[in-house]
């Protein structure tokens, strides 16, 4: 794990807050991207997965960095 | 009166237009608040100058025709982006849609009909049946009725459930 828990959150409420810098969001994204692939056997697991899933593709969405992953 | 009838409406059109492209893109900084009051203005500003002619009943026919290619000349314009704007949220749903696939897929035995279905899904190799399968085993997930599903299970089915019924919808209109 390459982040904490507490710079997660500080990035997830500038996001919420629409305040995030274009750094921030990079680095968001970057977190949650290893959030999503975070695999383990705990039952918020897969909960938390896809939240952070739809948080990055919104992300992407916003940034203009969406791509279609099945081409 | 006819020419009216045509400009009332493709005004109308124009507005949605308009109201519908600020809002997507102004959407990434502004509250919902911000959103309703600046779409608002803008179309109240786009159809000020032909609100108050109606009122005062003083448009000519050349005065509808020169809208009506103003009109034109801006739909000509927008729609395209309409278009791209319309792929980047069809993309936005696909994917989303493949990650709720990902996170749901669980190589366990009991769940290999399951996992077959959305690796299928992943790749697009779906048939119609095997689709009809694949919402079914996803709303066995969701009901969770054996107990034997995680919350985070039901959160992916519920969400690829979604993404899968809004694109039927749309793919039947």
């Amino acid at each position: 794990m390459t982040y904490s828990q507490e710079e997660l959150d500080q990035l997830l409420d500038n996001f919420r807050n629409e305040t995030s810098t274009a750094s921030q969001l990079i680095r968001l994204a970057q977190i949650l991207s290893e959030v999503i692939t975070n695999n383990t056997e705990d039952d918020d697991n897969k909960a938390i997965r896809v939240a952070a899933a739809i948080i990055l593709r919104v992300i992407q969405l916003e940034t203009g960095t969406i791509y279609n992953d099945r081409n | 009166m006819e020419w009216l009838q045509i400009l009332t409406s493709v005004s109308a059109l124009l507005a949605v237009i308009v109201a519908f492209a600020a809002f997507m893109y102004s959407r990434r900084r502004d509250t919902s608040l911000d959103n309703e009051k600046r779409i608002q203005g803008m179309v109240n500003s786009a159809t000020e100058k032909i609100r108050e002619d109606f009122s005062a009943d003083k448009l000519t026919s050349a005065d509808v025709r020169s809208r009506l290619d103003r009109i034109e000349r801006i739909t000509e314009k927008t729609v395209p982006r309409l278009d791209v704007l319309e792929a980047k949220i069809d993309v936005f749903w696909r994917n989303v849609a493949y990650d709720a696939a990902r996170i749901l897929h669980s190589p366990h035995p009991d769940r290999a009909e399951l996992d077959t279905l959305l690796e299928a899904f992943q790749e697009n190799k779906l048939d119609p049946s095997g689709m009809k399968n694949l919402i079914r085993k996803l709303e066995e997930v969701k009901q969770n009725r054996n107990g034997k599903f995680t919350n985070g299970d039901r959160m992916a089915a519920i969400v690829l459930l979604n993404v899968i019924n809004q694109f039927e919808a749309t793919d039947a209109a």
